[in-house]
């Protein structure tokens, strides 16, 4: 019996061909890399020291099990990437609401939108010098040279084991907020505004109107942001670098930091790609956990 | 007039633009390659055939470092000398040597050479990625031996480009650290150059009560701490050399950081920058330590010989002609690890002959003797007797202070040249930015450095 089907076969053909070049790059962008890696991770290949010698699970051991700085720099990437997110969620859908707010005029509000698009212009790698030096800095920087004006004792971020990755915190959220604010600013104004006004007809308070109504309906835009701005968190390596350079002692290093001080400091190629699939296979596992929450 | 003939004039504008910019182009090109073909033509080239590899390309990979800027704008003679095209890329110093090592080490022999530093010469020689060139140098069909006269080099500079006695790179600048003092703070406080540690300490603490006192606005000190192996870690392994100490001994594998000896490099270097630094300064790195003693900040410090082309620049330096030099403290036994870089022929270059004619060309008498003055630490001993070397210099003190090194000062086998100074030194510069940091005192730290080290193999000294 001859099927039937409202598209004919090169209709249905027609999306697979479209999407093949993208796919392609995908995996060889992707795919291969990882593979590469992979295969890279199961050898002890020393640059410095060829050849490559096969040895199987051993760089994930000791790794896992016998390297507490990989371990510490896991646990700083997770953490800061999850603190780093949250803050800049709630600090983002808040500026976004007043930016979405009929009352707030639309010159103001675009003004403002085109300002927080500056760090998006910005090299992130221009951004963090402009953060180490001219801003943090206790000689050059304007901050601490502000804080002295007024009495307070400026801002070392050298000393303790706390001061970096606050520095590094604030950095992040002043250059990384923005893109929350956008996205969440589009998704607010294109709520209907009957919505609104059906919600005032039945009396709700502020507090009800964001959590009743807006976060319910933007709640898909949300989840995505958080998603984009995790990942970015996750693989943070410009501004450590130039800021901190993982410092004081391992402090502020993360993932991203410590495999590409083994690769390219230490030559050690293979131990740093079991570093990074590791990273790879956490980042996956993360981002999943996530996409299954876009469907609830 | 009508819009087809709008049209018309514009395509024809846009066609006669696009065919004369390669006429402009080439012409300019053909201007450039004369002053280079006339500039190549002046001085003496010695007695061999440069044009014995026209027509060949060489791909250059450097450093993009000042004395990089001074050879870009030689290339263009060495092309009208030798008839060959040279693609001359420069890279930041990191990416460079990743680039360079990832080339080597893959067989491609993309790059026919580059520059190698001294302290990251055995992660190129040791597995054999470097052609020697002792064979290229007593090859009379490439090389006029009397006219280029490698007994020139004085013999410590050229003794730190052979490893495992195969010569792997011809040297072409000799940089060391030098002690930069303000003058002016100096002769107002009646102060001289500290030459040991003991009166380094000394002089820091005087221009320390002075600050405190009013009578200067300048810090006392400030050295390197950002932490890695090219930052602070090179300084604190040099300070070490400079007391006669090795963090570590690469042949017999054992550490000395929690030794006595360790400790006490571990607590003058962090002790210093502790007492007599501006406060916030544990991610400074060469860049914010120069800008600092150019705006007039920073009374005393340790800093490459290269450097005085910065801080005597009027245009830039609030300091120029108010900077002293001199050795920096050492004791009797300790020497400053000689810096240097030098040019090396990649072992899988299918150009080696052409690649060691640059090789000869940009270490050569001649050409080091034209360029030295514009970044003043040339390898070669000659130069720094040559009036036009001399003019361009700050001072006598300064030269005196270099030719000082140059012959007594510098140490051009020190223990730090390893393949593996990379990873250790990282690991022991972390723990000195802990000490400094307020995280840890310095036995937690040698301690915690010791325990590292000793799972790369290491065996504590103590």
């Amino acid at each position: 019996m001859a099927t039937t089907s409202a598209y004919n076969r090169d209709d249905r053909t027609f999306p697979y061909i479209a999407i093949m070049p993208v796919a392609l790059i995908v995996l060889l962008l992707g795919a291969v890399p990882a593979g590469y890696t992979f295969l890279l991770s199961l050898q002890r290949y020393e640059l410095i020291n060829p050849p490559a010698v096969y040895i199987g699970m051993k760089n994930f051991v000791t790794l896992l099990t016998d390297d507490p700085r990989f371990v510490h720099a896991l646990v700083f990437t997770l953490c800061f990437a999850l603190v780093a997110t949250s803050l800049e969620l709630v600090i983002g859908f808040f500026i976004a609401h007043l930016l979405a707010d009929r009352e707030v005029s639309h010159f103001f509000s675009s003004m403002i939108r085109t300002l927080l698009l500056v760090p998006f212009v910005v090299a992130p790698v221009v951004a963090s010098y402009t953060f180490k030096t001219l801003i943090y800095d206790q000689t050059f920087g304007y901050l601490n040279n502000v804080l002295k004006l007024v009495g307070i004792p400026g801002v070392d971020l050298f000393h303790g084991s706390i001061a970096a990755p606050i520095g590094i915190l604030v950095m992040e959220l002043i250059l990384r907020t923005p893109f929350i604010v956008i996205i969440l600013y589009a998704a607010i104004s294109s709520i209907e505004v009957s919505i609104f006004d059906a919600s005032k007809i039945d009396g709700v308070n502020w507090a009800q109107n964001i959590g009743r109504v807006i976060i319910p309906v933007i709640r898909p835009i949300i989840v995505i942001g958080c998603i984009l701005r995790f990942m970015d968190a996750l693989k943070m390596f410009d501004e450590i670098y130039v800021v901190t350079a993982g410092g004081p002692g391992y402090v502020t290093e993360n993932l991203s930091i410590f495999a590409t001080t083994q690769a390219f400091t230490y030559f050690h190629m293979g131990y740093a790609a079991a570093a990074a699939f590791l990273f790879l296979l956490v980042v996956v596992f993360l981002v999943a956990l996530f996409m299954r929450r876009i469907r609830l | 007039m009508n819009r087809t003939i709008r049209r018309g004039i514009v395509v024809f504008l846009a066609v006669v633009a696009v065919c004369a910019m390669p006429a402009l182009l080439f012409a300019g090109g053909s201007q450039e390659q004369k002053a280079g073909a006339a500039s190549g033509a002046n001085g003496n080239w010695g007695n061999v055939n440069w044009q014995q590899f026209k027509g060949k390309t060489l791909n250059v990979l450097i450093t993009s470092m000042p004395v990089a800027e001074v050879y870009k704008k030689q290339i263009a003679a060495f092309e009208a000398l030798t008839g060959m095209k040279v693609n001359f890329e420069l890279l930041n110093d990191t990416d460079r040597r990743k680039k360079q090592i990832v080339d080597f080490s893959s067989h491609m022999g993309e790059y026919d050479l580059g520059n190698i530093g001294f302290a990251n010469r055995e992660e190129f020689a040791q597995p054999g990625y470097l052609a020697d060139l002792a064979a290229y140098v007593n090859n009379p069909k490439l090389t006029d031996a009397a006219w280029y006269n490698i007994g020139d080099y004085p013999k410590d500079i050229i003794a730190a480009g052979y490893s495992n006695g195969k010569l792997v790179y011809i040297p072409f600048t000799a940089e060391f650290f030098l002690l930069w003092y303000r003058t002016d703070i100096f002769k107002q406080l009646n102060l001289s150059p500290p030459k040991t540690f003991d009166d380094l300490r000394a002089t820091a603490a005087k221009l320390d009560a002075a600050r405190k006192a009013g009578q200067i606005s300048a810090y006392a000190w400030v050295d390197r701490e950002l932490p890695g192996s090219s930052e602070a870690g090179w300084n604190l392994f040099c300070t070490a050399n400079r007391m006669n100490v090795d963090f570590l001994n690469y042949k017999a594998m054992t550490s000395n950081v929690a030794t006595p000896q360790g400790k006490s490099v571990l607590t003058f270097y962090t002790s210093m920058i502790k007492d007599y630094a501006p406060p916030g300064t544990g991610n400074w790195s060469w860049g914010e330590i120069a800008q600092a003693f150019k705006s007039g900040q920073i009374a005393m410090t340790v800093g490459g010989n290269a450097s005085y082309t910065y801080l005597e620049d009027p245009a830039q330096s609030k300091v120029a002609g108010k900077v002293g030099y001199a050795p920096p403290p050492m004791t009797a036994e300790g020497r400053d690890p000689l810096w240097e870089w030098g040019w090396g022929v990649n072992a899988d270059s299918k150009n080696k002959d052409a690649a060691w004619l640059f090789v000869e060309w940009a270490t050569s008498p001649t050409l080091m003797n034209q360029i030295a003055p514009e970044y003043g630490v040339p390898a070669r001993k000659s130069v720094y007797a040559a009036p036009g070397f001399i003019k361009a210099m700050p001072g006598q003190q300064f030269i005196d202070a270099e030719l000082f090194m140059l012959n007594q000062g510098v140490n051009p086998d020190p223990g730090l040249i390893n393949a593996k100074y990379g990873e250790t030194a990282d690991i022991i510069s972390k723990e000195m930015s802990n000490i400094i940091a307020g995280i840890k005192n310095v036995d937690q730290a040698a301690s915690d450095a010791d325990a590292a080290l000793s799972k790369l193999g290491y065996t504590p000294a103590h």
